[in-house]
């Protein structure tokens, strides 16, 4: 390799790494967790983290996969219930945020 | 007031509530499907919420299990207790005391350490990043968020306390509800119950439709003959139209007249007679939901730059495109989403998301979701039901709703009536409990 590239590029790596030094002092803090947000469009009806005990089904801790294969067949649903027309608002991958992120919540023996 | 009062009333309001749906919440301890406030998230900062209602009270409680003890929350509220606007319709029928549509604070403050100051806010300082109480305090604030709901603009001719003490819109839930229900109690059979709807965007698309029907129910059964006039500044129905066209027009065919595009030039409380496009009509009752506009405080500190009646927000944050570090949820507002309790709670999530993102030195989720939800008494036993998912559209920076995620039920059912009663307990229950 060509010495002059090089050095161009260790260089170019100065910034990149200053960059990360100023965002890992920036946040010393833990980021959300990924498909919390989406999620919380869950809880008005399934209780907070899907541990529901006076609503509607309890999510939490159920099997990823179970979440996200409800969740795609609740969309070919006719007539829609509130639930099938309400799925059909998240994409795939979104839809395996909100699974992912409900299956790793602890249920709760109150649930029903 | 002081305090001790106000602490003590609003857990006399809570008891009150729990009486009737949170039974199993009801104790000391925190129930175990109820989340925990994390000690050791690193962020720190002070947030200050004006209003403990469905917005105020959701982004209260989620600033606190999302941000932890770092975040101090304040909660500032003029009332001891929040009265539900949603399924107070059926307060006119009977079917729900206001007691049981009220839900106190305690709960904020015992299970997540919100602190509750009551009290009334006099001026806000965005500069020096404080708010002025009534009382000479002052509270300062990293982030602040109003959530104030709406305010009403006058009717011609109801200016006078006396006149629009004859004349309630019992648009938001409370004493003119009540009052409502006794001028339905007092109507003879062959009566005539008028309501005006106004222009949107007003708080809760359906609910004057919904009034329309639940009212008509009741007048049906009750006192034979009697019509409700519904006189609509729309020029149609604007929320679940399938739904409302066939109530109107086959479940309670012959008591609803409904009349789209109408403008109300005035009100005479005295003759209770009404001044239309349409000419002039006498009513029993005249139930007249004025037009809407952001609540005072945010009208009153220049934050109320969309049309100067809505704040304009940046739907990411919801930080108002007028004051930095100040942000509006809720039916004050100004974004593409309906106005309504439900989705109040989204947008507090999405708010406390941010806020706490922003106190950390991150950038806030940059693909926000929400979604709105509501069901729609036909009869004192049938519902039907309303939803939308909204995403955020980077091209137009608003939310916008996800193509075919938008509808209405296919019919009402009695079915949607009871899941109504689960999804009003549920929602409740993410708000306050």
């Amino acid at each position: 390799m060509n010495p002059r590239k090089l050095r161009l590029r260790s260089l170019l790596g100065l910034p990149i790494a200053l960059a990360s030094f100023c965002v890992a002092a920036q946040t010393a803090t833990t980021a959300p967790p990924a498909g919390r947000l989406l999620a919380s469009n869950c809880f008005q009806c399934h209780g907070y983290d899907g541990k529901s005990s006076i609503g509607f089904e309890s999510l939490a801790g159920k099997s990823s996969s179970e979440i996200y294969k409800e969740l795609v067949e609740m969309r070919s649903k006719t007539p829609p219930k509130m639930m099938d027309m309400h799925a059909r608002g998240y994409s795939d991958a979104q839809a395996r945020l909100i699974a992912d992120y409900l299956s790793k919540q602890t249920s709760t023996s109150t649930s029903n | 007031m002081n305090r001790r009062d106000f602490f003590r009333l609003a857990s006399m309001a809570g008891i009150g509530a729990s009486a009737i749906s949170w039974s199993r919440l009801a104790g000391a301890a925190t129930p175990p499907q109820l989340g925990t406030v994390p000690t050791n998230t690193g962020i720190s900062g002070r947030v200050v919420v004006i209003g403990g209602g469905m917005g105020g009270a959701t982004v209260a409680k989620y600033l606190r299990l999302w941000g932890g003890t770092g975040v101090s929350v304040t909660l500032v509220e003029r009332d001891t207790a929040y009265t539900s606007n949603i399924l107070s319709n059926l307060v006119l029928n009977g079917q729900r005391t206001i007691t049981s549509l009220q839900y106190g604070y305690t709960n904020l403050a015992s299970r997540y350490g919100v602190r509750l100051v009551k009290g009334e806010v006099m001026a806000i300082d965005p500069v020096g990043h404080s708010v002025s109480l009534a009382d000479g305090s002052k509270l300062p604030y990293d982030r602040l968020i109003i959530a104030p709901g709406v305010d009403f603009d006058t009717i011609a001719g109801l200016e006078s306390p006396t006149a629009q003490a004859k004349v309630p819109h019992a648009w938001k839930a409370g004493a003119q509800t009540t009052q409502l229900r006794n001028m339905l109690l007092g109507m003879q059979p062959g009566g005539v119950f008028a309501m005006t709807i106004p222009a949107k965007p007003y708080r809760c698309p359906p609910g004057p439709y919904e009034r329309a029907c639940v009212v008509a129910d009741w007048l049906k059964k009750n006192r034979a003959g009697a019509k409700v006039i519904v006189l609509d500044a729309n020029p149609g129905i604007i929320a679940e139209p399938l739904a409302f066209t066939n109530a109107f027009d086959v479940v309670h065919k012959g008591v609803i007249e409904y009349h789209p595009g109408v403008t109300i030039n005035s009100i005479d409380a005295t003759t209770m007679s009404l001044n239309t496009s349409l000419g002039n009509l006498k009513a029993n009752v005249i139930n007249a939901i004025p037009p809407h506009k952001a609540g005072k405080v945010v009208v009153a500190n220049g934050l109320a730059n969309a049309g100067g009646r809505w704040a304009g927000v940046d739907v990411l944050t919801y930080q108002s495109t007028a004051a930095p570090g100040i942000h509006i949820i809720g039916d004050a507002s100004a974004t593409t989403q309906p106005k309504a309790g439900h989705i109040a709670n989204q947008e507090a999530k999405i708010c406390a998301d941010a806020v706490i993102r922003l106190l950390a030195g991150r950038s806030p989720d940059p693909a926000p979701i929400t979604n709105s939800a509501c069901y729609s008494p036909i009869t004192a036993d049938t519902a039907s039901w309303l939803t939308a998912v909204f995403a955020y559209d980077p091209v137009s920076a608003t939310m916008q709703p996800v193509p075919g995620a938008a509808g209405e039920a296919a019919g009402r059912s009695t079915e949607n009536y009871k899941e109504m009663n689960r999804w009003f307990n549920t929602l409740m229950e993410d708000s306050f409990a």
